[in-house]
């Protein structure tokens, strides 16, 4: 009883299809201007959904910003001027370089952008003679209250310098000081620290402003190999102006241009959002304009004819224009590369054309009139195809609840594409044919392109083809299991875009380990965040111990901490240091006591045992020419105040899945970032992805194959031919060399809608007709399938030899998959319908 | 030093009283006849006497040591004990190491600072002056002066170079707006003798 049920079920899904199919066939006989006009108002439609859909160029915006190692990976990014500043990062020999960074440096200084300087700053030395007055004051901040920065270890040399023998050796060497240097350079230092106590804070703030691994020895930005010198410059507007950053861009190619002795590369979200958006355009409209040259090319080559060859464009166009008006409906926004995968309904989307014409062709060529070719195209072929567009627009589609952006606009941009595709061509090519056919005109018989060959060749030796491909599917079988995947995010960037290569030039150059981890303590106020991440400086400093780690940085690494005020403090109290004492001194050695008054009356007033609030350490830091050192670890916006600590290591030298549960111990609410983790995530969230992919785009392919089919026997067809394209391109890949990574994974799910549609048009055709008509159905159907295949391929070929490591992974994984499965079906397919003959 | 000051006092005294033997320069020959005692040099060594009337010292300070010159950017000054100092400048780095195992200091100056900028200024014919600075330069016996004051309000208020006849540098005094004095006096010097980069190390 349910059986038949179940049977009657699928008839009726099955008579649904061919009842819409036949009223589709029916009204663009009979209204085709109505189909017309309807399609024009969905056009202006389509236009004004678009008109209102922002087009995003950030990588980073493709994957899910709200896990917590993703999300504080995008802050940081905010906090650290990552989002605002630009880079230039020069490469030459070491003795050109300073010169060269001199020589952009005064262009970069100088760049006007309408009338006002292009940038705020322009940095690539230590020390800058214009911070000269902060630098100075700095210093007489840290002589006049020792315990805010000198190490809790030096508190022995500090002590020292405060005895009668200290006092005398700081003068002495104040002097010398003075007599060696040019003119009375040294005066403004030495009047606010005539005891040298700066010679143990400098050393302890030149170390925590090191963000970068440079050459302690250089007065420069430069790597310690001498190879590559860094510039930042802060454009002196903010990268949403797009206007500016692209007047910025002009001037900077410009400023850059005569530079011989070197290779500049710039960085930083201006540059990107211009030169890599322009880039990655160029990239898209060349991928989608050389895929349609080649589809059109081989649909020309088969078929010889103009109009039904100059229809795909059309088809394509309005196919790929409605999926993005329909898709701005729900998506305020669309990545730019999701928008390249429209190339790919270049391949999939000419499929339907070339099945329909295939068939209206075919007939036509048989002696079948124009109408009757026209109603079996669309209402016979047209139930295959119509399985076949659902079967693969349904497993895309299915991700569009894909936790990762990427791959849920990918879903619903070629599910949709797909889907628009379809219609088009059911409705408008019904039409176009109609106008360019008459009955007078010569069909010849299509060209077999070897389909005879090999349904010939299938009957003659389907053993040996069951046994071949069984031991090709067992060989690539072996290598598929072994296929690796690659977590590495930047290897899914533009591979030759000026970002990446910077980032590769920090990386080998400039970068103070191979790997990092960024802790954030966040709270309400910078007293609370900064008590609080002493935590994380103690485990850090232990792992910095123990060698688990080979450097960390921190706010609290740069200044003392009231408890170790306290400390130094208790030194310097028991000291005999007094105002009169340094003022005896100071005449005895010649000096002018008058020239030092401000910092003897600082010190009658106590400032050497005075406990600093470590706000106020902040602010002086921050007012002076080491501002970038608080701007780097203690940040402040609308969600409150952030102290960030930096761990640099190399790989297997810190297990950062422990380090995590440490904090977690001590610091619930800690956060940590890292690209490891960050992949660690993203790698989660797409296997969570896959399986629901695979598992949802399974079942609605089956489905639709048992509603097209009613049998087993044909859904075999279906996916048998997709099993052994899947386990091939694994193999395949491994063979080549490639990986699976967060992007190209997906393909094991849309394959399946894919591959499956080369077995569903053979058995389509094949299994229903007569005997004595199945070597001609066989042909006609092959060919399409043949061709379709091609059609995909150039489609997705041409991704495959794009610049983005995440398209190109994509584009290869399908080629592999669509042609094995193309393959596959043409080859066992109709092997298997002769063996049953 | 009261017969330093005493030699100071008649050679004051003796260059008023001859007069008519001091000749004013325009600006630009002034410049012209700096340009011209480097023209012919490719590098020099002399001994110095350094004199520095700094605020913050009651009395002055008086230094020996040497220096060195090698076009087109290369200066070194050493200044001998009790200062002990040393002091290199290649183009815009400028290095000092203070003491006898002082830390070495690095900074860089702005590249119109740099010692080939200079060089390669003084090195084309000087035809107007250029903007930003006065000049006043005057010539007296086989000595010409050239003062240059800077017009913008940096640190140095004023450079007095004293030239002699064979193109030898022979003074050289910074005024500073704070009112610290510099004067540097070169013996014994010695043009083209051949100075090598080892002539030139800090260590």
């Amino acid at each position: 009883m349910s059986q038949y049920r179940f049977n009657g079920m699928l008839e009726f899904f099955s008579n649904i299809t061919i009842s819409h199919l036949s009223w589709i066939y029916r009204i663009t006989r009979n209204s085709p201007y109505k189909v017309v006009s309807s399609f024009l108002l969905l056009i202006l439609l389509s236009l004004y959904s678009l008109s209102h859909v922002r087009f995003e160029t950030d990588i980073f915006r493709l994957f899910p910003a709200d896990r917590p190692a993703m999300r504080l990976l995008l802050e940081s990014l905010d906090w650290s001027g990552g989002a605002r500043e630009a880079y230039f990062l020069l490469e030459g020999e070491a003795d050109l370089l300073p010169a060269e960074a001199s020589r952009l440096a005064e262009r970069l200084r100088s760049l006007q952008v309408d009338g006002h300087p292009a940038f705020k700053r322009v940095t690539y030395r230590i020390y800058e003679e214009s911070e000269a007055e902060r630098f100075t004051n700095l210093i007489a901040f840290a002589a006049a209250h020792p315990a805010a920065f000198v190490p809790l270890k030096d508190a022995g040399l500090l002590a020292e310098k405060t005895t009668d023998t200290g006092i005398d050796e700081a003068l002495d060497s104040l002097i010398s000081q003075l007599a060696g240097s040019i003119g009375a350079a040294a005066v403004p230092v030495t009047t606010v620290d005539p005891l040298g106590f700066r010679d143990l804070v400098l050393p302890r703030l030149k170390a925590g402003s090191q963000a970068l691994d440079m050459d302690p020895s250089s007065p420069y930005f430069l790597s310690r190999d001498g190879r590559v010198l860094i510039m930042i410059a802060e454009p002196s507007r903010p990268v949403q102006d797009m206007v500016f950053a692209r007047k910025l861009v002009a001037g900077i190619n410009q400023a850059r241009q005569g530079m011989m002795e070197v290779k500049v590369s710039c960085a930083g979200a201006h540059i990107s959002a211009v030169i890599d958006e322009a880039a990655m355009k160029s990239n898209i409209i060349s991928c989608i304009l050389s895929s349609l040259v080649v589809v059109l090319g081989i649909f020309y080559a088969v078929y010889r004819r103009v109009w039904p060859t100059l229809m795909i464009p059309l088809v394509l166009g309005l196919g790929v224009l409605l999926a993005l008006g329909f898709a701005g409906l729900f998506l305020s926004s669309i990545h730019i590369i999701s928008f390249a995968f429209m190339a790919l309904i270049i391949g999939l989307g000419t499929d339907y054309s070339i099945h329909l014409y295939d068939r209206f062709h075919t007939e036509r060529a048989a002696g079948i009139g124009s109408d009757e070719a026209i109603r079996l195209a669309v209402v016979d072929t047209g139930e295959g195809l119509f399985t076949a567009a659902t079967t693969t627009a349904l497993p895309f589609l299915a991700l569009a609840g894909a936790e990762v952006r990427a791959l849920s606009e990918l879903g619903i941009l070629v599910g949709l594409g797909v889907i628009f595709s379809l219609y088009v061509t059911l409705f408008l090519a019904p039409i176009i044919l109609r106008m360019i056919d008459s009955p007078d005109r010569v069909y010849k018989p299509l060209p077999t392109v070897g389909m005879v060959w090999l349904w010939n060749f299938s009957g003659r030796h389907f053993r040996l083809l069951f046994y071949l491909s069984s031991l090709l599917l067992f060989i690539f079988g072996i290598f598929a299991i072994r296929i690796s995947f690659d977590g590495e995010l930047k290897n899914l960037q533009p591979q030759h875009s000026e970002a990446f290569r910077a980032q590769e030039l920090v990386e080998q150059h400039l970068n103070l380990a191979p790997k990092s981890l960024l802790v954030a303590v966040d709270g309400a106020t910078q007293a609370e965040v900064m008590h609080r991440s002493k935590a994380v400086d103690s485990l850090t400093a232990e792992l910095r111990a123990e060698g688990k780690i080979k450097a960390w940085s921190s706010l609290g690494q740069t200044m003392n901490s009231q408890s170790e005020q306290i400390e130094i403090i208790k030194v310097l109290k028991s000291a005999d240091i007094t105002a009169n004492k340094l003022k005896e001194k100071l005449l005895l050695k010649g000096f002018s006591a008058g020239s030092f008054e401000p910092y003897l009356k600082q010190i009658r007033d106590g400032s050497l045992t005075n406990l600093i609030d470590e706000a106020g350490i902040v602010r002086e830091l921050g007012l002076s020419p080491l501002r970038g050192v608080v701007e780097r670890h203690l940040l402040q916006d609308k969600s409150g105040w952030h102290s960030l600590t930096y761990l640099y290591f190399n790989p297997d030298q810190l297990n950062q899945k422990d380090f995590v549960h440490e904090l977690a111990v001590i610091l619930p609410d800690a956060r940590v970032t890292g690209t490891d983790l960050v992949s660690d995530e993203l790698l989660a969230a797409v296997r969570r992805s896959a399986v629901n992919g695979v598992g949802i785009g399974t079942v609605l392919v089956l489905l639709l194959l048992l509603t097209h089919f009613k049998n087993f026997k044909g859904i075999t067809a279906s996916l048998g031919p997709v099993l052994y394209g899947s386990v091939a391109m694994l193999g395949a890949m491994v063979l080549f060399g490639m990986k699976l990574n967060f992007m190209n994974v997906m393909v094991l799910v849309t394959i399946i809608g894919m591959g499956s549609d080369y077995g569903l048009h053979i058995q389509h055709r094949c299994a229903e007709a007569a005997p004595e008509k199945q070597r001609e159905a066989f042909v006609q159907a092959g060919r399409s399938v043949l061709l379709s295949a091609l059609t995909t391929i150039a489609g997705f070929g041409s991704l495959a030899f794009t610049d983005y490591g995440a398209m190109s992974s994509i584009g290869w994984a399908t080629n592999f998959g669509v042609g094995f499965t193309a393959l596959a079906a043409l080859l066992l397919v109709s092997a298997r319908l002769r063996l049953k003959a | 030093m009261k017969l330093l000051f005493n030699i100071l006092f008649v050679l004051f005294i003796t260059a008023l009283a001859l007069p008519s033997d001091a000749r004013s320069l325009t600006p630009v020959e002034g410049l012209e006849a700096l340009r011209k005692s480097f023209a012919g040099m490719n590098d020099f060594t002399a001994d110095l006497v350094q004199e520095k009337r700094l605020s913050v010292m009651k009395k002055k300070l008086v230094m020996q040591g040497k220096i060195r010159f090698r076009k087109p950017d290369l200066f070194f000054m050493e200044l001998f004990p009790p200062y002990n100092a040393r002091v290199l400048l290649k183009d815009t780095v400028l290095q000092q190491r203070m003491g006898q195992n002082g830390d070495l200091q690095r900074i860089v100056l702005p590249s119109e600072q740099g010692l080939s900028h200079w060089f390669s200024t003084v090195a084309r014919p000087v035809t107007k002056v250029p903007d930003g600075i006065e000049i006043r330069a005057e010539q007296a016996g086989q000595q010409t002066t050239v003062l240059i004051r800077p017009n913008s309000g940096g640190q140095l208020k004023e450079l007095m170079v004293s030239l002699h006849n064979d193109g030898t540098v022979r003074k050289l005094i910074l005024l500073e707006r704070t009112g610290d004095r510099t004067e540097m006096n070169f013996h014994k010097i010695k043009k083209n003798v051949g100075l090598t980069e080892a002539d030139f190390s800090l260590e």
